[in-house]
């Protein structure tokens, strides 16, 4: 018969298939064989063996090497246990260690022998007493090397430059001192059968609506995996839907952005050993969204909006419309336009649309190679690419100059907006394909069906389309277009539905004043 | 299961409803950039049409050496009809012809006598001609002979002549019709067609003066001093240029650039219960070029005298323009006949069949000008040479 992982799991961390949760041995002796076993074969392990000062007690303090601050450890538990000179007036050995003796800030009593486990593999050093069906779990984790840096993924002119790192501490301190309140809330959660990986989850009580962040917990609770080795793997585990085509989670390395999105009402999840922290729910306008948006001069922000968004729909629908009218609509193209595409044309011995997908394949090759390749190389490729490929297609008479201007810009576009980058690759194709066979027939129908199924799509119950559809008027304010900080009234309607949503009652100093 | 089965009607219905079929390259075209339409002496229809190579169009010399090749090719195909004709011509070119980016159909002479109905109808039943495309008829020479004519500044002889069209529109001195406003004219009431004229002139075309026509036929010319006259009564000149004799110096002359032209027209009933009309023709210009330097006259008074002699001109030529076609064409192409129809519905009903023969020959038409000359550029008067 098969195992089952717990049973594996039982077996491994040595207790009998029925019994779980055993006590802690009384014995010393029975413990030390017992982590000697579990933790055999793991030259990291460290089992140190002291007698309490005075009293002649027995003591085991059990961690990892490397995952605890040794100078701490050695500092405030092994020390003052070895220098006890005190006696044991009328207290346990448990009480004294805990009051007169350790000195470490953290700490905290265990019962059973598996949590003990759990907190040495978690980083944490435990002190076992002899006599005692109790142990102790002491905070010495060492602190991560990576110190907080600006994120190469999401690049600002403006504002602040801090991005999360694979800390957990770190990452929650980071949104802490960003969010100074106590109903700034950050649930731990452990994932991961065999990793047991931190997670939290931060949210502030008072503006996310409850229903979210209990869908959230209900979703965490229902995975069942190995090993939580970044967010990615649990934003595939939480999103709606089994195929999204857009993106469904928000992800950012940024404290401020998710500092944002949480003053917003929304949940974050932050999984230790990922700079990536997700956000939910998420909806479509997020992606054209970007921090700068808020800073300064607001009319700017609506045109850069406005040109992401334009950005877009020019990287999805630009190659499929040059295929439609070159192949189907010659009578809309301007008469010396005509001449000047029939005469690129000339001599291609492709098709316009096996072209286009020709071309779409190598800007797509060539652009995953760019973040692929070991930047030493970059150079190359890059000369390779925008050179060799383009210019050289074009002069041997494979691919029409118009053509590779139209993929080149498709392509350019589609790094605008990087959130929909992965969407826009295959809706570019898709919409080619029916461009091809119909026309602009053939982009309507793909559009039709587009909007539909972005209507029907929900992130955490809320539609991905809001605030456009269903229409939230209040919070288009900050959708295509972008009103200045002080004319955002409220939170989110849509997701604050049910709590206070006033955000600022604050007003731009003029100076006739009123 | 039911979802999906409603999915796929909806996208069967959007696909069968109407879709473009034809799926066509570029380079798998021959691009036409203007027609011919001849009528031969056994009476067929003869079609010319003018295909350019994009490459030799567009090349202009880029690619040395090109520059002196002939961007063009001219195919005639002789049958009973214009699609007919089109159709056979297959056997002559290897791509389908693509007729949208035509920009003009030239009518010849003989074909213009004979009737255009017949050729108008496929040009405007097909759905690949552009009703924007220009229409003009050549006069003492065959469209085709139009179509071969090469041109030193444009190797895309179609587009070359629209843009003269258009260009001496504005003048006054010819008229632009597109094709949909030819089918208009034809299809309006009280209203007789006319349009542009094109010619040989030495090595080059000339596009000056109007072909009248009566239904679909052409009966006569207006030259170029007569067609301005015609635009002016029809409001359509945008810019050009009345030299009227300078009041100081009667040899010598004052140009006066004309920029912008209105024109009213009132139907008036005469005692004996004919109509009678008058056309009121609002002009505003400046003075471009006055030769014959200073005299004795003040400002004012010259500018009234000029103004005065503008009035006189454009009165002349547009008598002129209205005469002719009284007397000698008997064809309302003015639209006088629009004006009765519009006013008395009944009473046009009962001479509507006899309006170009018998009534508008015989009405009177009064031309009232008001011209305005309203700056002198940049010189109020000429300098004095000393």
């Amino acid at each position: 018969m098969k195992k089952t992982k717990e049973e594996t799991l039982k077996e491994h961390i040595g207790k009998n298939a029925t019994d779980s949760k055993i006590k802690i041995s009384n014995s010393i002796d029975e413990i030390k064989k017992k982590l000697e076993k579990d933790f055999s074969r793991c030259s990291d392990f460290v089992m140190r063996e002291v007698e309490i000062g005075m009293i002649n007690t027995k003591v085991i303090i059990a961690f990892f090497d490397g995952f605890v601050d040794k100078q701490i450890l050695s500092q405030n538990v092994v020390d003052p246990i070895v220098k006890y000179s005190g006696d044991n007036e009328k207290k346990t050995v448990l009480e004294l260690l805990k009051t007169n003796v350790i000195s470490s800030s953290s700490l905290m009593e265990l019962t059973t022998f598996e949590d003990t486990v759990d907190s040495i593999v978690s980083g944490e050093a435990v002190l076992y007493v002899d006599g005692e069906s109790k142990a102790f779990k002491i905070g010495v984790k060492a602190p991560d090397k990576r110190a907080v840096e600006q994120p190469d993924t999401e690049i600002t002119t403006k504002g602040p430059r801090e991005g999360f790192t694979e800390n957990l501490r770190t990452n929650t301190i980071l949104l802490r001192r960003r969010i100074r309140n106590p109903q700034f809330k950050v649930e731990s959660i452990k994932l991961g059968e065999e990793t047991k990986t931190d997670i939290v989850l931060c949210y502030i009580d008072g503006i996310v609506k409850h229903e979210i962040v209990e869908e959230v917990k209900r979703r965490i609770d229902r995975i069942k995996i190995d090993g939580v080795l970044a967010t990615g793997y649990i934003e595939q585990f939480i999103q709606d839907g089994k195929f999204p085509l857009f993106p469904m989670v928000g992800n950012s390395e940024k404290p401020d952005k998710v500092a944002a999105k949480l003053l917003e009402g929304r949940v974050a999840i932050i999984a230790d050993g990922t700079p990536t922290v997700l956000t939910v729910p998420f909806l479509i306008i997020e992606t054209f969204q970007i921090q700068e948006d808020y800073f300064g001069e607001y009319f700017f922000s609506s045109f850069l909006r406005i040109l992401r968004f334009a950005c877009f729909m020019i990287s999805i629908y630009l190659p499929a419309l040059y295929v439609a009218i070159t192949s189907f609509h010659q009578t809309i193209i301007p008469f010396k336009l005509f001449l000047t595409m029939a005469a690129a044309r000339e001599g291609i011995p492709f098709s316009a649309f096996t072209e286009a997908l020709l071309m779409i394949i190598t800007f797509q090759i060539l652009s995953e190679a760019g973040i692929r390749m070991p930047r030493a190389i970059g150079q190359a490729v890059s000369i390779v690419g925008a050179i060799v490929l383009g210019e050289a297609a074009v002069s041997a008479g494979i691919a029409s100059a118009p053509l590779v201007i139209v993929v080149a810009l498709a392509g350019i576009c589609s790094f605008i907006v990087p959130p929909l980058m992965k969407t826009g690759a295959i809706l570019r194709f898709i919409i080619l394909i029916t461009a091809n066979v119909l026309g602009l027939m053939g982009i309507g129908v793909a559009s039709i069906i587009l909007i539909t199924y972005l209507c029907n799509k929900r992130s955490f119950g809320i539609p991905y389309m809001t605030p456009f559809s269903p229409l939230h008027t209040a919070d288009l304010k900050d959708s295509l277009i972008v009103v200045p900080m002080w004319a955002m009234f409220s939170r989110p309607r849509a997701l604050t539905e049910g709590q206070d949503t006033t955000r600022t009652t604050g007003k731009s100093f003029s100076k006739r004043g009123k | 299961m039911k979802r999906l089965f409603l999915f796929l009607i909806t996208i069967g219905i959007l696909l069968t409803s109407t879709a473009c079929w034809n799926n066509r390259d570029l380079t798998e075209l021959s691009i036409a950039t203007a027609f011919g339409i001849d009528r031969t002496k056994d009476g067929k229809t003869m079609v010319s049409v003018q295909i350019v190579k994009p490459s030799e169009a567009q090349a202009g010399g880029k690619e040395g050496g090109g520059g002196s090749k002939k961007g063009f090719v001219v195919v005639s195909n002789t049958a009973d009809t214009v699609f007919g004709a089109l159709r056979e011509m297959l056997s002559k070119v290897n791509n389908k012809i693509f007729y949208s980016s035509s920009q003009i159909i030239v009518i010849g002479e003989d074909a213009a006598r004979d009737g255009i109905e017949d050729f108008l109808d496929f040009t405007l039943r097909d759905h690949e001609t552009q009703f924007k495309q220009l229409v003009i008829v050549s006069k003492g020479v065959t469209a085709k002979e139009i179509l071969e004519q090469e041109y030193d500044l444009s190797k895309v002889p179609g587009a070359y002549l629209r843009d003269t069209v258009n260009n001496i529109e504005a003048r006054g001195f010819s008229k632009s019709m597109m094709l949909i406003e030819v089918a208009r004219e034809l299809a309006t009431e009280g209203r007789e067609l006319c349009m542009g004229t094109v010619q040989k002139k030495g090595t080059t075309t000339d596009i000056s003066g109007i072909a009248v026509f009566l239904m679909d036929k052409l009966v006569g010319w207006l030259d170029p001093f007569e067609s301005r006259g015609y635009m002016f009564v029809m409001g359509r000149v945008k810019s050009t240029l009345l030299e009227v004799d300078d009041p100081q110096k009667p040899d010598k002359q004052v140009g006066i650039e004309i920029q912008k032209t209105s024109s009213e027209r009132k139907l008036e009933w005469t005692k004996n219960g004919k109509p009678s009309f008058t056309v009121k023709i609002k002009v505003q210009g400046n003075i471009g070029e006055q030769y014959g330097g200073h005299g004795a006259m003040k400002e004012t008074e010259i500018l009234k005298a000029v103004t005065e002699s503008c009035n006189n001109k454009i009165k002349r030529e547009a008598l002129l323009a209205i005469r002719k076609c009284q007397a000698e064409y008997k064809s309302d192409i003015l639209g006088f006949g629009m004006k009765v129809f519009d006013d008395t519905p009944n009473y046009w009903k009962s001479i509507r069949d006899k309006w170009n023969s018998d009534f508008f020959p015989n009405i009177e038409v009064n031309v009232e000008v008001e011209s305005k000359i309203l700056r002198s550029g940049l010189l109020d008067k000429p300098i004095e040479v000393q």
